[in-house]
């Protein structure tokens, strides 16, 4: 087979932009190589357990999901009790997860059973039905918790009595985690901890991908036709993948929440759909195929950009507001690059097939 | 076959309920104030030794001097305080260690170590620490909802 070097660059033409951008940006910046690397370790901790929540509804063919913003809300929700009954350290961790599980599930199945209704829309349908949620994630929070919720703590309800503030403090949760076992290898702090448990989910994902329920979703995202042909419950096998990314999601969103150390109430969840899928894309990612090595090429790559395009845009332009924008449309615009590439591609297999049906 | 599936299910949830209470149990985080203060029981005046140093998981949190208050954060059910113990000046240490279970119910606990180095009884050494209240009324917070996500991507 002979090597196209147009094609592997079409392939990989994401990736390569933004290794071209941060190569140019990490000398304009100035910033050490120490630096860079403890802020990239730092990052790579945060997001890719959040990240690799996106890869099992790409197999069941449920492209991006916009959703998992559903199982970031279930995982602030778990936090805030958590931090209202003064659970600290890692069982404090371990409780908003388990909390965070059937609010995750009965969201996920909310969400799957409306994306089973809107089969091949289901990018636009999940990122609506984000915006949905988050109205009723409001109501509870701003107007239930205190006065139907029992919340304890003066200090996380608002000066009026009810509702959470902006900011929920997880001071005594922070980093506890990363900083249970963690070693320092050339001045950049490695959360061993943190590490095994994405490591973990890797692991949970390539052993799920050769389970039979992994395989049905495969025949889904392949062919839906086919696979009920087959006699596989396509409608379950689709609600399923979304039950399973959306408590990941959650999942991902307390280790985020605990690396950060604090909750912002209303804004924590709102764009971490957008900037997760941007992540994946920039790892080479597409709509319909992902990888885990797309996840850490594109947590790599995206965040590097994130941390030096602020300082290259000041030192080209005088500004850091340039870089601030300039990472921003930078996000905005990959995601757009990707899906109309998907169309093309689409577009483009569905016109040689049509052609070889009229060769027939 | 789906009875068995559902025994699983009953079972995994059972477990993980298990486990939340254990958490619940062994997470409860307490923030600890130690007072080497003079306290009376029973009309019995029982005074501070010079100086005690308070280590809590081997790093010292406290030198307390007669009137001084300590501070420290410790999670789980019964708080593990080792006490070095100067009776008088020139005198030698004394290392004492402490099991001291702590209430649920209280954020913040007041630890007499004077009561605790005397053997008073719990009720009397242990107290719920209440903040100073403040005069200035807190205004209302303005909540700030973000539906359409700042320049920041969540940074």
């Amino acid at each position: 087979m002979k090597f196209d070097l147009k094609k592997f660059l079409a392939d990989r033409s994401v990736p390569i932009m933004f290794i071209i951008i941060c190569s140019v940006c990490i000398p304009l910046s100035g910033f050490s190589t120490g630096y860079l690397l403890n802020e990239i370790v730092t990052r790579i901790v945060r997001n890719t357990f959040l990240i690799l929540s996106l890869l099992i509804p790409i197999m069941a063919g449920m492209g991006l999901n916009f959703g998992m913003t559903l199982g970031a809300m279930a995982g602030e929700i778990a936090l805030i009790f958590t931090s209202d009954w003064q659970i600290w350290g890692i069982p404090g961790v371990v409780l908003a997860m388990i909390l965070s599980i059937p609010i995750s599930i009965l969201l996920g199945t909310l969400c799957g059973t409306l994306l089973n209704k809107s089969k091949g829309r289901e990018m636009i349908t999940s990122y609506i039905i984000s915006f949905f949620i988050n109205g009723i994630y409001q109501l509870v929070v701003l107007y239930m918790m205190g006065p139907i919720i029992p919340i304890i703590h003066e200090a996380i309800k608002l000066p009026r009595g009810y509702g959470i503030r902006n900011t929920v403090s997880l001071l005594n949760l922070r980093q506890s985690i990363d900083n249970l076992i963690s070693i320092n290898v050339f001045g950049v702090k490695i959360p061993v901890l943190s590490f095994v448990i994405i490591i973990l989910l890797c692991l949970f994902i390539v052993w799920f991908t050769k389970t039979k329920l992994g395989q049905d979703m495969r025949a889904v995202g392949q062919n839906m036709e086919v696979a009920r042909a087959a006699g596989i419950n396509v409608e379950r096998t689709r609600v399923l993948s979304i039950v399973m990314s959306t408590v990941l999601a959650g999942f991902g969103m307390i280790l985020y929440l605990q690396n950060m150390g604090n909750i912002a109430t209303y804004s924590s969840h709102s764009q971490i759909g957008m900037f997760c899928i941007a992540a994946l894309l920039v790892g080479g990612a597409s709509v319909d195929k992902a990888s885990i090595g797309n996840v850490f090429l594109g947590v790599i790559l995206f965040h590097l950009m994130f941390i030096v395009a602020p300082k290259a845009g000041t030192v080209i332009t005088g500004d850091s507001m340039i870089g601030e924008y300039f990472r921003v449309f930078i996000s905005y615009g990959v995601i757009t690059l990707a899906l109309v590439m998907y169309e093309a591609k689409k577009h483009k297999k569905k016109k040689m097939a049509e052609g070889s049906d009229d060769e027939k | 076959m789906k009875n068995k599936s559902l025994i699983y299910k009953i079972i995994l949830v059972l477990v993980l309920v298990v486990i939340c209470f254990l958490m619940i149990y062994i997470g409860r985080g307490h923030t600890l104030y130690f007072d080497s203060k003079s306290m009376e029981v029973d009309g019995v005046t029982m005074n501070p030794p010079y100086r005690i140093q308070v280590n809590v998981k081997g790093k010292e949190v406290a030198d307390l001097k007669d009137g001084d208050r300590g501070m420290a954060i410790w999670i789980g059910p019964k708080a593990h305080i080792e006490l070095v113990v100067t009776k008088e000046k020139g005198v030698a240490k004394e290392n004492i260690k402490y099991d001291v279970p702590l209430p649920r119910e209280y954020d913040g606990v007041v630890i007499n170590l004077v009561g605790l180095l005397n053997n008073a009884n719990y009720d009397e050494y242990i107290s719920e620490f209440v903040p100073l209240a403040t005069i200035t009324s807190e205004s209302e917070e303005e909540v700030v909802i973000d539906d359409m996500g700042e320049l920041g991507f969540g940074e």
